[in-house]
């Protein structure tokens, strides 16, 4: 005798129920966001979802019909599918920007679900988001921006959590359960994943503790015969990637600065070395803490009469506790401001909780990038931000940018000219140009 | 070598080495590809190709006797440049179309994401493996898709049709008379016997495999406009779909669509699905895969 079953696609939309009447199966499609009975099936449509279908869930005796535990499941399976596959086609930049404000709009409806709020965000911390993904289109403020500038900012860890779970996953394992390593990669590793398996790993980096994700694997036993000695396996090699990423991204910093003035070199190893480093560099841009060394100068020119810098300073008042407690957002806000004000960035945000220790009960960060400084203090609501540029920028469209970001009541703005006619009253030695090129900061 | 016609050597041309391992498509000494897939193997077998050979014969016998010749030979002809169809939902259209590294891919590759225990898919998998019964321990591997002389697919598995590329599939691709579990009901195929001879062809055959079958449903009053209808028929009911079905030798991707047919989005019952359709068209147009915006033809 066969037991009933349902096989829940969120992909395809739909879900195929096979009965068991008088020892034959007998299948019935339901069909997502339709109000229509349960509709005969065949063998065929179940083999279609079986080889088509990347997401299918199953759900064992789903009882007589209509079936309602199968269509809350395919409603829930389909709307998280839509939400991130709405999600992603915001952030690609390919994608037209009516189709792509289109998109976040929808995809923000589907997550107002908590549900498929957290299934979609377990999706993104499961692997680290593209470098290419453009959030300009995700309006602040709504949930879909939140989840995605979470991913980015997590991007690190991210990829720290992965590396770390492919290094040390057979030891998570009981020794004397045989699951084969294709099960293991193919089946156990995007079940933690939308379970949630990565973004409590994710979390625990963020909170510098493993507590949480130990807290989920034993929560979630039930998927894989976890042990305890492969947890703390499994842990170790988590720290170790961490500090290893760490430490590869300052050697290969370093290393970016030095290769090609090594004395016995030859020209074309030294070329294929700099090739190499940049390269390297390239890849771990994201991690480096001393930053790259960009291949190309870039300049501004100064004209006789011209600052070297401006420098405006933004404080803004009546922010939300939340908003001035929100490490990810002030990072995104460093990372993305360099790009508003046309800064290369040099180096990744830095951004530190305000310390328990010495400012206890006084929530808040600090952080900056480059020129720009910013100062939270949740208990007063205040933000305050220091931008130092040598190129000129539009002070309004920047005040603009700002509050668009923290939301303040009030802003208060001081503006200033940086080394005012530098050019004549130079101190330089040697001659001069009236137009000289400064590298900008 | 033309596709699916000759043997395959016996000797490995890349590494001289005797290929001896039976089905296996390439060679376990050096992995260059020696052989036709084990599909196209047994599509290939003498008494497969002498079985249908005699029912050929029988049917253009048959449609000379009931002075059908001419249409018979335009229906062989239509079929023997039939092309193959996939059809999808639009959110897998979607995903298969805006990730660069998104195969069409037989289940046994497929288990990713799920939460579903092994033991529970093992007896699907089993109940479900008619392709077991038609290609033993290789069934898994086969993919699945739908003959069509008029790029038009099988709506009822959903409404976008991949339509795929010749090249891509010519050599890996065997042909079955029908849908192969109407094909295991109907012959009683048991698991372990050998299916019956002469209802399964290599690609270049497809179109005598064709005419073979639908001999018995040509009719004078038949227009040559009639005969993609014969070739695949769909009211949109699996159960009453009629078509002849693509075998296809593991998976494929992106490029091995020649041209995508989708319904307007207008279509579509829901605003995020016509969002993602449109998404889905974009990135097939830069991909350079054709989009043709199209009404199904109803039989």
């Amino acid at each position: 005798m066969l037991m009933s079953t349902a096989w829940i696609s969120g992909i395809a939309g739909q879900a195929i129920v096979v009965q068991d009447v008088e020892g034959e199966p007998v299948y019935l499609r339901l069909d997502a966001g339709s109000a229509t009975p349960p509709v005969p099936s065949s063998s065929s449509h179940l083999r279609h979802l079986l080889k088509m279908a990347p997401d299918l869930e199953e759900i064992r005796d789903p009882g007589p019909p209509p079936f309602d535990t199968v269509s809350y499941a395919l409603e829930r399976a389909w709307r998280q599918d839509r939400a991130l596959a709405l999600g992603l086609t915001a952030v690609d930049g390919n994608m037209p920007d009516e189709l792509r404000a289109r998109a976040a709009a929808q995809a923000n409806d589907l997550l107002a679900d908590a549900v498929t709020r957290t299934t979609v965000r377990n999706r993104l911390l499961g692997t680290p988001l593209p470098e290419v993904a453009d959030l300009s289109k995700l309006p602040r403020g709504t949930t879909i921006h939140d989840l995605f500038a979470e991913a980015r900012s997590a991007h690190d860890r991210v990829e720290s959590a992965r590396r770390a779970w492919h290094t040390a996953f057979g030891v998570l394992f009981s020794l004397d359960v045989k699951l084969s390593s294709s099960f293991l990669e193919d089946v156990v590793e995007p079940a933690c994943i939308v379970r949630g398996g990565y973004a409590a790993l994710v979390d625990a980096g963020r909170v510098g503790s493993s507590r949480v994700f130990e807290d989920w694997l034993y929560a979630n036993s039930n998927l894989a015969p976890f042990n305890r000695a492969g947890v703390t396996v499994f842990l170790k090699e988590w720290h170790a990637q961490a500090a290893y990423m760490q430490d590869r991204a300052d050697t290969l910093a370093l290393r970016a600065l030095r290769p090609w003035k090594a004395p016995k070199a030859t020209e074309p190893v030294k070329r294929l070395m700099q090739r190499a480093t940049a390269l390297a560099v390239e890849r771990i841009a994201g991690l480096t803490r001393r930053g790259t060394t960009k291949p190309e100068f870039e300049g501004v020119k100064k004209h006789e009469g011209d600052p070297w810098g401006y420098q405006l300073i933004i404080d803004c008042f009546g922010c939300t506790e939340e908003i001035c407690s929100d490490l990810d957002n002030g990072y995104e806000f460093l990372d993305r401001i360099c790009e508003f004000l046309h800064m290369s960035k040099q180096t990744q945000p830095y951004i530190f909780k305000t310390c328990e220790k010495v400012f206890p009960g006084r929530p808040g960060y600090s952080g900056w990038i480059r020129g720009i400084q910013i100062h939270t203090s949740a208990m007063n609501r205040f933000v305050s931000i220091d931008l130092y540029s040598t190129r000129a920028f539009d002070q309004s469209d920047v005040e603009k940018f700002v509050i668009d970001w923290f939301q303040p009541e009030v802003v208060d703005t001081q503006f200033f000219y940086r080394g005012r006619d530098f050019l004549r009253r130079s101190f330089a030695s040697g001659p001069h140009t009236k137009a000289e090129e400064i590298p900008i900061p | 070598m033309e596709a699916g016609r000759s043997r395959e050597p016996e000797v490995c041309a890349s590494c001289g080495e005797r290929a001896c391992h039976f089905a296996e498509p390439t060679c376990r000494a050096c992995g260059a590809v020696v052989r036709y897939p084990p599909n196209v193997q047994i599509a290939m077998d003498a008494g497969q190709t002498a079985a249908l050979e005699r029912r050929y014969q029988t049917a253009r016998r048959s449609a000379e006797e009931r002075q059908l010749s001419a249409l018979f030979s335009e229906l062989e002809r239509l079929a023997a440049a039939a092309s193959a169809v996939v059809n999808v939902g639009v959110g897998y259209a979607h995903h298969f179309l805006a990730r660069d590294n998104e195969l069409y891919a037989p289940y046994a590759k497929q288990v990713q994401a799920a939460t579903r225990s092994p033991a529970a898919f093992d007896d699907h998998r089993r109940r479900l493996a008619v392709d077991t019964a038609i290609y033993a321990g290789h069934g898994s591997e086969i993919t699945f898709a739908a003959l069509t002389a008029d790029d038009q697919g099988l709506p009822s598995y959903g409404p976008v049709h991949l339509l795929l590329k010749e090249a891509a599939i010519a050599r890996r691709a065997s042909v079955l008379e029908e849908n192969s579990f109407t094909f295991v009901r109907r012959h009683n195929v048991v698991s372990g016997d050998p299916p019956p001879a002469g209802y399964l062809a290599i690609w270049p055959d497809r179109g005598r495999l064709a005419a073979t079958k639908l001999e018995p449903s040509l009719a004078q009053d038949h227009q040559p406009e009639h005969l993609p209808r014969l070739l695949l028929r769909s009211e949109g009911d699996r159960g009453t779909d009629d078509f002849l079905e693509v075998h296809i030798y593991g998976t494929f991707n992106w490029q091995a669509v020649r041209e995508v047919r989708a319904p307007a989005p207008s279509r579509l019952p829901t605003p995020e699905d016509r969002t993602l359709l449109e998404a889905a068209e974009v990135a097939a147009a830069a991909k350079s895969v054709r989009w043709h915006a199209h009404e199904h033809r109803m039989d």
